[in-house]
């Protein structure tokens, strides 16, 4: 039978290899270049998409990685400017490499309180090498659900290089109420709590709070995540979520 | 493993599709950004690890690039390709950035660095990009679609085993086959640089 081309269920057939031409299929493909192309191109797929089968289930990174790349952002401008970071997508494959700027090879960004020089991440952010630091952990507890909690994914603090703390929740968007971190004093428990405000997480999944040196972490050990009504009221609504103490 | 999460962020995309995560990454919720890091982290740390010896250089070249990502969102446009596709670009040149700047720190020459390569590539990288983005673009298949295709790929069954072991009619099977390789050839076209059949002449077959 006489076709312009062959049917593409075959050239399927042909791509995956499960079947042979015939002496009319081998005539028109000697013929026809498009076919002849559309069976090269079938086949290349189905090689890559062969090659693909190992990445199906990839692991996450280490998890630091992510911790890594929210204290980076949490020291970047608001906006989110263009930069040289990620030219449009639209870019040809050879790019020219990125201008890099003078100066310190990795910027660890610092949350520091009040006046101290915070170094922002503008711009290039250059792989960070062997030669500068990772933020010392000095202390971290994962926080675990209170009873009336909603389901909150893995949450947990980290006390970073004595003078910040790193914290993580995974919990449901907050409507109405704001996440707020507190710091308890878990021997006032009975006699009226002790607690510090390091104040709201403003809806991101993580929040730096730089910890004042007036403040004993050996003390105020128990960090506290609650649900708090905005009202204006600064007192702990009494609703605590997540909770855990620092080791 | 992954976290588990339960956010809003999760239903709303589900409910409005990839467009509105997007959209909200583009405007600059973070809570997009963690989700696009649930989501190919895993893909750009893997393209990171095989471009590079050491372990913790790919951690190091996949936190570079998620902020890269983040602080030049504004660039990415969706009607151009895929956010995996973009992010494995960011990658490759943060990997080639790595090496460069190994090689400046060891004062190592042109002409010497092809020598002393820090980076032992075993794969290229332009073919591991390939490899994820189809691999990505199978994941999203239609259940039925994706688990036709698996049988043929990786179990080397041909379309009547596949008729047998599914249940499926042939001519079902066929056209799953049919359809879902034209998707993984288009998304293959758009996000497989400079590789890819698309970037080529028009007409001109593949040859080898």
């Amino acid at each position: 039978m006489d076709r312009d081309h062959l049917d593409q269920d075959r050239l399927v057939l042909l791509a995956l290899g499960e079947e042979r031409t015939d002496d009319t299929e081998d005539g028109h493909l000697t013929a026809c270049g498009y076919c002849r192309a559309e069976v090269e191109e079938l086949r290349a797929v189905v090689t890559v998409s062969r090659e693909s089968g190992p990445l199906r289930d990839l692991p996450p990174p280490p998890e630091h990685v992510w911790a890594a790349i929210a204290e980076s952002i949490a020291a970047a401008p608001a906006n989110g400017a263009p930069t040289n970071e990620a030219p449009a997508n639209g870019a040809p494959a050879n790019v020219v490499p990125m201008r890099r700027r003078r100066g310190p090879r990795w910027v660890v960004p610092l949350m520091a309180a009040a006046a101290a020089a915070v170094v922002a991440v503008v711009g290039t952010v250059v792989v960070q090498n062997a030669l500068t630091p990772d933020p010392v952990v000095q202390a971290q507890t994962d926080l675990g659900p209170l009873p009336d909690a909603p389901s909150c994914g893995p949450s947990y603090a980290r006390v970073l290089d004595g003078d910040r703390l790193h914290v993580h929740v995974t919990c449901p968007v907050p409507g109405e109420e704001a996440y707020e971190v507190w710091l308890l004093d878990p021997a006032t428990a009975q006699s009226g709590l002790k607690m510090v405000s390091l104040g709201t997480m403003g809806g991101r999944t993580d929040q730096i709070f730089p910890l004042d040196p007036g403040v004993d972490l050996d003390r105020y050990s128990v960090v506290d995540v609650s649900a708090e009504p905005r009202d204006g009221n600064p007192l702990h609504s009494g609703k605590s979520l997540l909770r855990g103490t620092l080791r | 493993m992954v976290a588990f999460r339960v956010t809003q962020l999760g239903a709303e995309a589900a409910a409005g599709g990839d467009d509105r995560f997007v959209e909200l990454f583009r405007a600059g919720d973070e809570r997009a950004l963690r989700e696009t890091y649930d989501r190919f982290g895993g893909a750009v740390h893997h393209l990171a690890a095989r471009s590079l010896a050491n372990a913790s250089d790919a951690d190091d070249i996949t936190q570079a690039t998620f902020v890269a990502a983040w602080l030049g969102r504004e660039s990415f446009d969706p009607t151009k390709g895929s956010m995996l596709g973009w992010l494995l670009t960011i990658a490759r040149r943060k990997v080639v950035d790595h090496v460069r700047s190994m090689a400046r720190e060891h004062r190592i020459t042109a002409s010497v660095r092809r020598v002393t390569d820090p980076a032992p590539v075993d794969e290229a990288p332009d073919r591991v990009v390939e490899r994820l983005v189809v691999a990505d673009e199978m994941a999203q298949l239609p259940g039925e679609q994706r688990r036709v295709l698996e049988l043929a790929f990786y179990d080397d069954l041909t379309h009547i085993q596949i008729a047998a072991v599914t249940g499926l009619p042939l001519g079902t099977v066929k056209s799953h086959l049919r359809r879902g390789m034209q998707r993984l050839r288009q998304r293959w076209e758009v996000d497989g640089g400079s590789r890819s059949p698309g970037s080529r002449q028009a007409g001109a077959p593949r040859t080898g």
